[in-house]
């Protein structure tokens, strides 16, 4: 399990680098209008993700990974 | 080809609007955005004050919370960003105390605080007036019914940009509750690389938490009513987050994230129980207090993306999780944001979780077996998988104003027959999960 991990973490670079390289991925500066878009944005509404991982984690063993697995509460 | 079909189309308006002598929509950020969620979310120099409440409430009157939480958010026209959170939030109700169902009547007490003259059960707490006793009747799962806390926790952070593409964002928050307490510091660093269609970010938290149960420490695996160990106890938790956005075309982002976290001290439920049946009948014979390790190192890893289709965006997320004690869960979750008129949205949700056993988890022992290092018959602790079925909707009511909404539903489904189990447990219903029902709404006000 931790090689697997390990495996998909030595990965992400890779990602990057293509958007470096050849490969056409990204967008220019002047396609940005959908990308800037309140809709389109990660963690969009804090307060009902935070909700939700609070109920989460009282109720499931798994925490984490879109944010750091702490709580912050005695539920778990 | 990316000089799409809306590329073209934004530019025949601009041209059409010149013709007709309107103003031309800039960028189509605002004005003839077809919805208000099709604006653009950077809003430096501006101020927002988020406010949400959360009922939640579980089947069989057992646990319901309220939860209140404000965020005011400053935007400042640098670039930097400060925010300030505080929640509260007030339980009650009936959880599982980790003891299985019976066809008796079952007395459950909390460990005594003195050698002598103590008591069973005579340890009332001033602030929730549980004593920490009560009585199951025949049949039923085994809850405490005492259950009742309150919660006030804050949090402040700080995102500030540096040179060179950087952004340090450093933050804290502390927790209070009647019987924990919790604080924690973060710090995290991202960058951002080719032309902002990358972002690498790297971030550290430290947590100290120190739980005080008003019924005592109970001694590990003691039966009831024995002299507590100790009135508080600590653990620390170091977790570590490193992950990637990535830009893959104008309207089609990815996330990785990496989580490792370790976290050593007291972990054990001090208020959960374990029952030891005899057996040949599967009745109860005795209850002693559950144990679990004090280290768990948890890792995981995090895929998100986000996918825009005219103005519909399609969220979809999974989640590898595994920790040291054997569990290890699956969650994926998927939504569809779909704009509704000029300035609203729904969005139906979906989401699946499923995890493993954590290997000293056990719903019962036979009190003739040796009893293992650690036990817990905890039903977090065991496998089950659960379905969150969830509608959101929100609306931008004036350019200043937005509400918004959630309704979900969320149940867990494990193994409730082991027909195996001795005498009568072979037909008692040995699963302890959880369905519930939450309700959300908010309101956000934005200061230009």
């Amino acid at each position: 399990m931790r090689r697997s991990s390990l495996l998909i973490l030595a990965l992400l670079p890779l990602l990057g680098a293509c958007a470096h390289g050849g490969v056409q991925i990204g967008a220019k500066p002047w396609q940005r209008d959908v990308l800037a878009r309140r809709s389109m944005q990660l963690g969009r509404d804090p307060s009902v993700i935070a909700f939700d991982e609070h109920t989460y984690f009282s109720k499931e063993a798994a925490s984490g990974g879109r944010s750091f697995d702490g709580g912050g509460c005695g539920c778990n | 080809m990316q000089l799409s079909g809306r590329g073209l189309t934004a530019t025949l308006g601009v041209l059409a609007g010149a013709l007709l002598g309107s103003p031309p929509a800039a960028a189509q950020s605002e004005g003839a955005a077809a919805n208000a969620y099709d604006r653009t979310a950077s809003e430096p120099g501006t101020m927002v004050a988020d406010t949400a409440v959360l009922i939640y409430q579980e089947d069989d009157d057992r646990v319901r919370a309220v939860e209140a939480a404000s965020t005011i958010t400053w935007n400042a026209p640098g670039g930097a960003v400060v925010s300030g959170r505080l929640t509260y939030d007030a339980l009650t109700g009936a959880t599982p105390n980790g003891g299985i169902r019976s066809r008796y009547a079952q007395s459950f007490y909390p460990p005594s605080k003195t050698a002598i003259g103590g008591g069973l059960g005579t340890n009332p707490d001033t602030q929730t007036g549980a004593s920490g006793r009560y009585t199951v009747p025949p049949g039923q799962l085994p809850v405490d019914k005492g259950f009742k806390d309150h919660r006030e926790a804050y949090d402040l952070g700080v995102t500030l940009p540096l040179a060179d593409g950087f952004k340090l964002s450093v933050g804290g928050a502390a927790s209070f509750e009647t019987d924990f307490t919790s604080w924690s510091t973060r710090a995290s660093l991202a960058k951002d690389l080719w032309n902002k269609n990358t972002t690498l970010s790297v971030g550290f938290n430290f947590e100290h938490d120190t739980v005080r149960p008003f019924t005592g420490i109970p001694r590990a695996q003691s039966f009831m009513g024995d002299q507590i160990a100790g009135r508080s106890r600590v653990k620390r938790v170091a977790s570590l987050v490193a992950g990637i956005t990535q830009i893959l075309s104008p309207d089609w982002l990815v996330q990785l994230n990496y989580s490792y976290g370790i976290s050593r001290g007291y972990h054990t439920d001090p208020y959960k129980l374990f029952t030891l049946v005899d057996g040949d009948t599967g009745d109860p014979f005795y209850t002693i207090y559950e144990e679990r390790p004090g280290v768990r190192r948890r890792s995981s890893i995090y895929g998100a993306t986000k996918f825009a289709l005219g103005s519909s965006v399609t969220d979809a997320s999974v989640r590898w999780y595994h920790d040291s004690w054997g569990i290890t869960a699956l969650t994926w979750s998927f939504s569809e944001h779909l704009p509704v008129g000029r300035a609203a949205y729904l969005e139906p949700g979906l989401r699946y979780y499923h995890q493993t056993a954590a290997r000293f988890f056990a719903p019962y022992l036979r009190v003739d077996e040796p009893t293992p290092r650690y036990l817990s018959a905890d039903s977090r602790l065991s496998r089950f998988r659960a379905w969150t079925v969830s509608l959101k909707a929100g609306a931008q009511l004036t350019p200043r104003l937005e509400i918004y909404g959630l309704v979900e539903r969320y149940v867990q489904r494990g193994l409730r027959f082991d027909r195996s189990a001795p005498g009568v447990l072979a037909r008692t219903d040995l699963f302890a999960g959880t369905r519930s029902t939450s309700v959300i709404s908010g309101l956000r006000y934005t200061w230009h």
